[in-house]
């Protein structure tokens, strides 16, 4: 493991068994206390590497460390100091959101008291206030969003893997979201590995970005530097021209 | 233990506040009772003694006779009759030269419901029963006869007539084995829709995420099925006993609670009740039985990507289990020649089924063997299911093959 580091990748490689080879041996490490963002295109390998990281697929090759915790070996202890939100993540519907929350919080601790403090943080993250009693099936798609990315971060995760954070939710409850995640890292000075098409979102949370494209990282660094590397004004510019520089 | 409870507490709660299940769950309270009550106000009201008129056109001993004998089994003198009996002419010298006879009876009814079947049946009852008098009387057999049925099963003998026997065998083990069987298809379906909506509703990787063994989820699931399922169970009970009540008050006749006390005690003297420890055979193979169910329920819902097609699969899979089994109700394999007997019994649910008629033998080593047996396919799913729930095939899985059997299964799905 590399000294500082929360995460580590090394030649990852991942091929599902009907032959598609979605990761092609990527490498890259995410600090304590960063933001680190993958951006790509759709098939791109974002999700399966975000899989790999959250011990729910297996590489084909190379090697993944959290915290110095390999996560094939050590994925018992690796699922104790992270968090994983799915892009495409639901709650159960039939629970209210407080029930919800409090089925997370009892599967990580055992203790009452940070049980109690878990659901007082989570309530504030998600800001869904009374709503919280209300069934999760009457919640809209931001509110359950809301509600996911606090159940995720009221464990105070070491590391937070969060595929496409703000998908789907408007321009209030992203910007919620968003100054939730900032604010989380901030006071936690744990690191956070996340997938978005947004360029916006990226540019203004990440402190460094890994493009990936047919399973390859092509561009690493960060936002400021690779606008400058690219000569463009935004991130957006920057993945198109590396992207379609790439492609062409 | 902590995070088994947790994953149960959650099971339960989200299953139980389901509106459909909630509706699911009281429509056998009240459907049985109501048609226990329909079908009890339909045909109930059937007096002892149909009411029968008589018009005797004969008028010879014989025809007196007959009327006399009729008196036993039927009624003259009541209010609206449900039968006329005509005794035509030459009756007795009918009966006098070639010992047979004839009446014509009219039916009269005045509906076409249930009620009226009932009453055609004991008129037909009485004038069967006054018949066989007639013949008796005549031929000077003033004492009734009485036929002593005695019951020889397996070398047992039993002081009971052969419906009496069977109609325990049917009504008791069947009825036990039924309700066991209710309730591992009620677990099974909740296994399930519980594995599969984790799916549709894309709550799974975030459960599998959290810091808790994908084998204990997989109890958590188990153990919070059995328990509404065993919920489940008893209020259907309830409700099929309302039923049962209903029609009971129709069918049984006085002195069958007596009766089937004595029962009861003639086949505890001929050593055909369940002892301790078949019964403690009997419950280790029921408690494998719904295990080895339920880990198919884990595999099906495991290979399924939403909550549709698990319903789709197990729609084939599970009448290829069960009909082999029901057939066990109508063919007792305990009386196959030994081998066969035995390989039938080493399949799950078969044994189940046949087990009933083993608690009735009181054959435990036969019961311990299919309960091994039992054990050994429930742990060998139970490890397959355990490992597809542990791995990322269930995440990765795409039922393609499955899907095309249920497009051609299910038209046009």
């Amino acid at each position: 493991m590399r000294p500082g580091y929360a995460l580590t990748v090394e030649s990852l490689r991942k091929t599902y068994p009907g032959g598609v080879e979605a990761v092609k041996g990527i490498s890259f490490s995410v600090r304590r206390g960063e933001i680190f963002g993958l951006i790509g295109p759709n098939g791109a390998g974002k999700t399966t590497t975000l899989r790999i990281v959250a011990t729910l697929l297996r590489p084909t090759g190379g090697r993944v460390e959290v915290y110095g915790m390999d996560v094939v070996d050590e994925a018992m202890e690796v699922k104790k100091i992270i968090a994983y939100l799915p892009e495409e993540s639901g709650a159960y519907r039939n629970l209210r959101g407080e029930e919800f929350l409090r089925f997370i919080a009892r599967l990580n601790t055992d203790d009452a008291r940070e049980e109690e403090e878990m659901m007082e943080y989570a309530a504030e993250l998600s800001g869904l206030g009374d709503r919280l009693r209300d069934k999760v099936a009457t919640y809209s798609k931001g509110m359950t969003r809301r509600l996911l990315v606090a159940a995720t971060l009221m464990r105070r995760p070491r590391l937070a893997i969060l595929d496409e954070p703000t998908s789907g939710l408007d321009v209030l409850s992203a910007s919620r979201v968003r100054a939730s995640i900032r604010r989380y890292v901030e006071e936690t000075g744990a690191a956070v590995l996340l997938s978005s098409h947004n360029m916006l979102e990226v540019e203004y949370l990440c402190d460094r970005v890994a493009v990936i494209h047919n399973g390859v990282l092509v561009a690493e660094g960060e936002p400021r530097s690779l606008k400058e590397k690219y000569g463009a004004r935004n991130l957006e510019e920057v993945f198109l021209k590396v992207v379609g520089g790439w492609e062409s | 233990m902590g995070k088994l409870r947790v994953i149960v507490w959650k099971e339960v709660l989200d299953i139980v506040k389901d509106p459909k299940f909630i509706v699911g769950l009281l429509v056998p309270l009240f459907l049985f009772p109501a048609l226990g009550a329909v079908f009890s106000s339909a045909a109930g009201g059937v007096p002892e003694k149909p009411c029968i008129a008589v018009r005797d056109l004969d008028g010879s001993k014989a025809s007196r006779l007959f009327v006399e004998v009729l008196s036993r089994y039927a009624s003259e003198t009541c209010g609206e009759p449900v039968a006329r009996i005509i005794i035509p002419k030459g009756f007795g010298g009918l009966l006098e030269r070639s010992g047979t006879f004839n009446v014509t009876v009219y039916y009269l009814m005045s509906s076409s419901g249930l009620r009226a079947t009932t009453l055609a049946a004991s008129v037909d009852k009485a004038v069967k029963k006054a018949a066989s008098d007639l013949f008796l009387e005549i031929a000077g057999l003033h004492q009734r006869v009485v036929l002593v049925k005695k019951t020889v099963y397996r070398g047992r003998v039993l002081a009971v007539p052969p419906e009496a026997f069977m109609g325990i065998v049917f009504g008791l083990f069947n009825i036990l084995v039924w309700g066991v069987f209710m309730v591992a298809i009620i677990a099974f379906q909740l296994v399930v829709v519980s594995i599969a909506s984790e799916k549709e509703y894309k709550t799974l990787e975030l459960l599998l995420t959290q810091p808790i063994s994908s084998t204990m989820i997989l109890a958590g699931k188990l153990v919070a099925s059995i328990l509404i399922a065993l919920v489940e169970s008893l209020i259907l009970f309830v409700g099929m006993a309302f039923y049962i009540q209903g029609v009971g008050s129709v069918s049984a006749s006085r002195g069958s609670v007596e009766a089937s006390a004595g029962l009861l005690e003639e086949l505890r003297r001929a050593g055909l009740l369940p002892t301790a420890p078949a019964l403690a055979a009997y419950l280790a193979l029921v408690f494998a039985s719904l295990i080895f169910l339920l880990s198919i329920g884990v595999v099906i819902g495991a290979l399924s990507s939403d909550t549709k097609s698990a319903g789709g699969l197990s729609g084939i899979l599970v009448p290829i289990l069960v009909l082999p089994a029901l057939a066990t109700m109508f063919i007792d394999v305990t009386a196959f020649p030994q081998p066969l007997s035995t390989v039938l019994l080493l399949i799950p649910f078969v044994s189940m089924f046949a087990g009933g008629r083993l608690l009735l033998l009181n054959n435990v080593a036969l019961l311990v063997v299919s309960t091994l047996a039992t054990i050994l396919w429930a742990a060998a799913f139970m490890a397959l299911a355990a490992r597809i729930y542990s791995s990322e095939t269930l995440l990765t899985f795409r039922a393609e093959a499955l899907k095309s059997v249920l497009r051609i299964y299910g038209g046009k799905r």
